[in-house]
Parts: structure tokens; C-alpha cells; sequence
């Protein structure tokens, strides 16, 4: 079993259904441009507290990753207690935005987030200095707020005005703020200039048909507990997996993992084109149109 | 030491964000409070967050507060159980008693004062403070577990009298009701009165004289590590030391004789502070009273207690009567062998 981490050949040998559960668990699986925004994201944990810290937005398509990147950042910097006096530290906080540009559920998730006791029915600037004294006591130096597309679920002014609470959480705590969102992210951050000024973009982009994406396979394959190579890289597999996931690595990788899934069950070891054919997969593109919306 | 927690665990465990450790001798009582300020919000909303099937404030939590309640601190602080177990007073009264003190017990327990709960108020002055002390807490002022024993009557650092109401109102102290009707839940210290809102860390202070300081360092020495080698538990001496202030407090009879006798023998002027009841009940003055003079009986042992029950005519029913817990024998040998008369009496009851 060459074409496995050595980690993996326990695995691999074990039953079908750990096999299963093994692959069907999310995996982080390194590639380039993740790790640059990794990098960057580092960078900005370290920077030192300055007037005017520097802000992120992070785009990319839906399903093209980002959020598992998130985690895997959260991951690397998990709350600790520190060692004298045993206070809890948390560097990194994540909060998913809440469905409508709304301060007070804003508060709330990240209170809830943070395990702070709250009264419910608090007063919005009440909730609001809670939160700050939470986030400072705690030390956090970077606040991650996914979807932050949901702010377009608003008027132009409650748009604002959420973008505003965040202009406020970054000047008073000092902290740097991650949005992530997808295309449409941009457009609510461009709601405020000022606010559009200050969160530097960062893309995710599609996977092109390139080495890389080879790269990306070769790596899926050496994790996926399979008893025999299936060559993901071979031109006619990896090309026909391209045009299944169009181009973002949340669908390669569910096309991957159904083929190993569907593999397993029939009793085969590998993935091939005829496998690709059998398994149930209806295409990004389709599903959107679908919805009744155009791709 | 507390094991360090890996993240996962912390995570897990959904540690409050602001927790820290309670102080040195501090209340379960204090500590909550002090949480509920650090997190910025009200004690009832905090308690009620944390424990949402019990009213917190209906019962007494220091004494021995419900397994689930500590079980949750445990899990939800980063303060290990044995640290947290030490904030309660169960602890310290079994160590003074003897016995062990059950959850289901209810009403009155030997050395420990009741705060006498009426609905969520506590209108007894079952907790004292020392002015001192809180006022060296500086911004973190805090209340202690000794403050709720019956025989800590005088702070052993800063040699004063410790104090059971708010000089200015008369209040007790209720500490966990200083947020109500107020906005802001953090900015009041622990040692405001809950009612007139004076810093009671400023109360005025009483220093205790050196003799009788030295008593009292003496006593909570045998509170701690027993009274000497023959008397090796704590709780051998406080048996003894409770019946004769049960004793003394009596306001007739052979008591009072023996009482007023004492006080004069002890070269200060015979009064009678108000107050009556059990023990721990008594307002603080009566309780330093009776306490001198018991801890005047019992030094010298055996020698001063016989004389002055010799010259008082005491007899040994006096002493022992009504003694609710097993006498212990360096003090039931010496009620034999001095003052037993043996006439139609039975020797079975001082076998133990």
C-alpha cells in the first residue's frame, strides 16, 4: 500500500465501516494558496495592537473552503489557561454572522459563543460593553466572523450600522477582524467605503485544471484508506472529476469521497472512471439551476 | 496543583470566560458573587445561568451547598474540586463537631452561626466581618469562611473585634443582594452595606487587649491542629468549650453564680450583654462574654476549673447537664474524680 500515508495502513486494513466513517470525517488537506492565507492570518495574529488594526475579508465560492480553512486556523491557536494565575485565554474567537445585520444577535452569539452568562432581554449598549469586557479579559486578538454575506439579508442602513459595531470592536479592543463570506461578502462590506477601505480581500480562488490540482488529487489519494492506488492523477480520472466538482475543492472532494464511499461498499479498492459513472452525483451547476438559480 | 487542561478539554468543558480562583479562606457564598461582578452580570441572573433548576439564594450554600452545584463549578472554572470544597464550611464545622454533616440536615448546627434566610434576604447576623481585612482586600474585597463560625469573635491579624452590622444602618451583611436596583452589576464591593451602601471596610475598629488576644490566638490554634497531645482533635476541646458556654449563658442558678464569680475572678466588671438562646444565636457581644470566660475556665486544666467550682458549690449535674454530644474523657475524669457524688448515681453514663 505505497500509494498510502503510513499512518493510514492500520485503517486502510480495518472493517468497512470505520473505513467509511474515516473518510466521510472532514480533513484538512494543505494546499498553496490555503497556506498563504494561513500565513497571512498568522501575520495578523501577531501584529501588535496599533489605532488602526489591519482587517481581512476573506471570499471565495461557496463550498470552495473556506470555513474548514478557518477552522483549521482555530485549530492552531486553541484557548489555553495560562500557567500562575490559571486565567483562560482564547486568541482566537469565531462567530458565524447572524442571519440579518442585527447587533443584538450579534452579541448574543458571541456571548453564547464565549460561555458568558447573559441576560437576554439586556439593553444593547449593556450587552455590547459585556462583550467587550469578555473578549478583553479573555485576550482575544482576532475575531473570525463567517458568512458575513448574511448582512445583505438587510436594509442599506442595518448594513451600516453592523458594519459599524465591527469599525467600533476593532478600534476599542484593538483587536483584527476576519470576515468570510462569498462573492456576495463583498458587496456588503462595500455598504460603508471606510469599512471596505480597511478589510483587505483576500480570494480563494476556483482550482484550475493545473499542476496544482494534480497535486491536490495525488494528496486526497495518499488519505483516502483504499487498498490499491486509483491514480487520481492520470489524466482521464482527474480531468473527468474536474468537470464533476467544477473547480472547488468542498466538491472535488465530495466527489471523492462518494467514489471511495461507493468503492468500499462494492467491494472494490479503487476508484476508476467506470466507478465515477456509477455513483450518484448531480453537478454543482445542475443543483443551482435546480434552485431556480443561474449559475 | 491543577493538571494543565489540554484545549480540547477546555473547550469541552465550557470554562465561564472570566473565571478565576476563590481567595484565600474565601466563601462559596463571596466567590459567586465575585464571578457573577467579573462577568458583568447580576448574581440572580448568574446563579440562575449556572444552576437554572434551584434557587441559589434560598438556602445556605456555605454551609454545604447541593453535589450538583459544586459539581458545575467544577467543571465550568478552572479551580480544582478539592480548592472548591474548602469554600464551604462543612469542612470546618465537622472538624469543630466531630460528626459528619449531611446535605439533608437541616436546622441548627453546633459553631456555625445561622444567617437566618427569609425568603431570598438573610436577616440574622450570622455573617461578621473585620473591618481590617476588607479594607487590605483593596479592590477585591471578600468574605470569609471563618467569619461564619460562632467562636471567631476577634480577626487574629489584625487583633481587633470583629463586627456583625453596618455601623451606619444596623444591617446585616447580605453582600449577594448588592445589585439589585442597580444598573450596573459590577461597580458595587463586597464590602458595601447592601441597604445604606456605607463601606463597611471603613467601620470603626476595636482593638482586643493582648491577654485576651493571646487567648483567642490560642483557640483558633486548637481549632485547627487539636489543643495539645492528649487532646489531639479539635472537636475534643470544642465539645467542652460549647457546654460550658451553654453553661454560663444560663441567668440563674448555680450558673449565674458561677458566671459572675468568674468575671470577677477574671478582674472585669460583671455585665450582661442582651441576648439569649443558643450559642451561635447570640449577638457578638454576648458571645465574646461568654467565650472569655470559658476560655478563661479551661486554662490551667484542671487545676483553675476545680477551684472555682469547689468554691462555687458547683455541682457536676450543673456541668454536664443537657450536654448533647459525647463527653470526652480528659474532661469527664476530671468531673468524677472531683465532683461526682456517688450516692444514688450510675457511673455508666461517664464510661465512654
Amino acid at each position: 500500500m505505497k500509494h498510502l500515508i503510513e499512518a493510514l495502513h492500520p485503517v486502510a486494513l480495518s472493517d468497512t465501516p470505520t473505513r467509511i466513517q474515516f473518510i466521510q470525517s472532514n480533513r484538512w488537506i494543505k494546499y498553496p494558496a490555503a497556506e498563504r492565507i494561513l500565513e497571512r492570518l498568522e501575520e495578523l495574529l501577531a501584529h501588535p495592537k496599533i489605532a488602526r488594526m489591519p482587517n481581512l475579508l476573506l471570499v471565495g465560492e461557496t463550498n470552495n473552503g473556506k470555513t474548514l480553512l478557518l477552522k483549521k486556523f482555530c485549530q492552531l491557536h486553541k484557548p489555553y489557561a495560562t500557567l500562575g494565575d490559571e486565567k483562560l485565554v482564547r486568541p482566537v474567537v469565531t462567530v458565524e454572522a447572524p442571519p440579518k445585520p442585527d447587533e443584538k444577535q450579534f452579541y448574543r452569539k458571541l456571548l453564547d459563543q464565549l460561555n458568558a452568562p447573559y441576560r437576554q432581554a439586556d439593553r444593547l449598549d449593556r450587552m455590547e460593553r459585556q462583550v467587550f469586557h469578555v473578549l478583553q479579559h479573555l485576550d482575544t486578538r482576532m475575531l473570525i466572523i463567517d458568512e458575513i454575506q448574511n448582512l445583505l439579508a438587510g436594509s442599506s442602513t442595518s448594513q451600516r450600522v453592523f458594519l459599524n459595531v465591527l469599525k467600533g470592536m476593532a478600534n476599542e479592543l484593538q483587536i483584527v477582524i476576519v470576515a468570510a463570506g462569498t462573492m456576495e461578502a463583498r458587496n456588503a462590506m462595500s455598504a460603508d467605503p471606510q469599512m471596505a477601505n480597511r478589510f483587505v480581500q483576500k480570494f480563494l480562488p476556483r482550482w484550475h485544471y493545473t499542476e496544482e490540482y494534480l497535486r491536490l488529487l495525488a494528496s486526497f489519494e495518499r488519505l483516502l484508506p483504499l487498498r490499491e492506488a486509483s491514480r487520481l492523477t492520470e489524466p482521464a480520472l482527474a480531468e473527468r472529476i474536474y468537470a464533476m466538482s467544477e473547480g472547488t475543492i468542498g466538491e472535488i472532494s465530495a466527489v471523492i469521497t462518494t467514489a471511495a464511499v461507493t468503492a468500499i461498499r462494492a467491494g472494490k479498492e479503487r476508484i476508476d472512471l467506470k466507478l465515477l459513472d456509477q455513483i450518484d452525483y448531480v453537478l454543482p451547476s445542475e443543483r443551482r439551476r435546480f434552485q431556480g438559480v443561474s449559475a | 496543583m491543577t493538571p494543565i487542561l489540554s484545549p480540547d478539554a477546555l473547550l469541552e468543558r465550557r470554562i465561564l470566560p472570566c473565571t478565576f480562583h476563590p481567595s484565600e479562606d474565601e466563601l462559596l457564598s463571596s466567590w459567586l458573587v465575585r464571578l457573577a461582578q467579573a462577568h458583568r452580570v447580576k448574581v440572580q441572573l448568574f446563579s440562575h445561568y449556572l444552576w437554572p433548576q434551584i434557587v441559589v439564594w434560598k438556602r445556605d450554600i456555605d454551609k454545604l451547598a447541593p453535589p450538583h452545584m459544586l459539581n458545575t463549578l467544577v467543571v465550568r472554572t478552572l479551580t480544582d474540586p478539592h480548592r472548591i470544597a474548602q469554600t464551604m464550611l462543612a469542612p470546618a464545622v465537622e472538624r469543630l463537631t466531630g460528626t459528619q454533616l449531611l446535605h439533608v440536615k437541616r436546622g441548627p448546627t453546633s459553631w456555625l452561626m445561622p444567617v437566618g434566610i427569609v425568603h431570598r434576604t438573610r436577616q440574622g447576623n450570622g455573617l461578621v466581618y473585620c473591618p481590617g481585612c476588607l479594607q487590605r482586600d483593596g479592590a477585591n474585597p471578600y468574605y470569609r469562611t471563618s467569619w461564619r463560625l460562632a467562636f471567631y469573635v476577634v480577626c487574629p491579624t489584625c487583633g481587633v473585634y470583629l463586627r456583625e452590622e453596618c455601623p451606619a444602618c444596623g444591617a446585616p451583611v447580605n453582600f449577594f443582594r448588592l445589585d439589585m436596583g442597580h444598573q450596573n452589576a459590577a461597580e458595587q464591593l463586597l464590602s458595601t452595606c447592601y441597604k445604606c451602601a456605607f463601606d463597611l471596610s471603613q467601620a470603626p475598629m476595636q482593638p482586643v487587649p493582648a491577654q485576651e488576644l493571646s487567648r483567642y490566638y490560642t483557640l483558633y490554634r486548637v481549632s485547627r491542629e487539636g489543643w495539645k497531645e492528649a487532646v489531639p482533635y479539635p472537636h475534643q476541646y470544642f465539645r467542652v468549650l460549647r457546654q460550658i458556654v451553654r453553661v454560663l449563658s444560663c441567668p440563674f442558678g448555680e450558673a449565674l453564680r458561677l458566671q459572675v464569680d468568674v468575671r470577677l475572678r477574671m478582674g472585669q466588671p460583671v455585665t450582661w450583654p442582651s441576648g439569649g438562646g443558643a450559642f451561635e444565636q447570640l449577638p457578638i457581644a454576648r458571645r465574646i462574654y461568654l467565650l472569655e470566660q470559658a476560655m478563661w475556665l479551661l486554662e490551667d486544666w484542671p487545676a483553675r476549673f476545680i477551684r472555682v467550682m469547689h468554691d462555687n458549690q458547683i455541682k457536676s449535674y450543673t456541668i454536664r447537664r443537657d450536654m448533647a454530644e459525647e463527653m470526652p474523657f480528659w474532661f469527664s475524669s476530671v468531673l468524677v474524680e472531683h465532683f461526682f457524688s456517688a450516692r444514688n448515681r450510675s457511673w455508666s453514663q461517664f464510661e465512654h
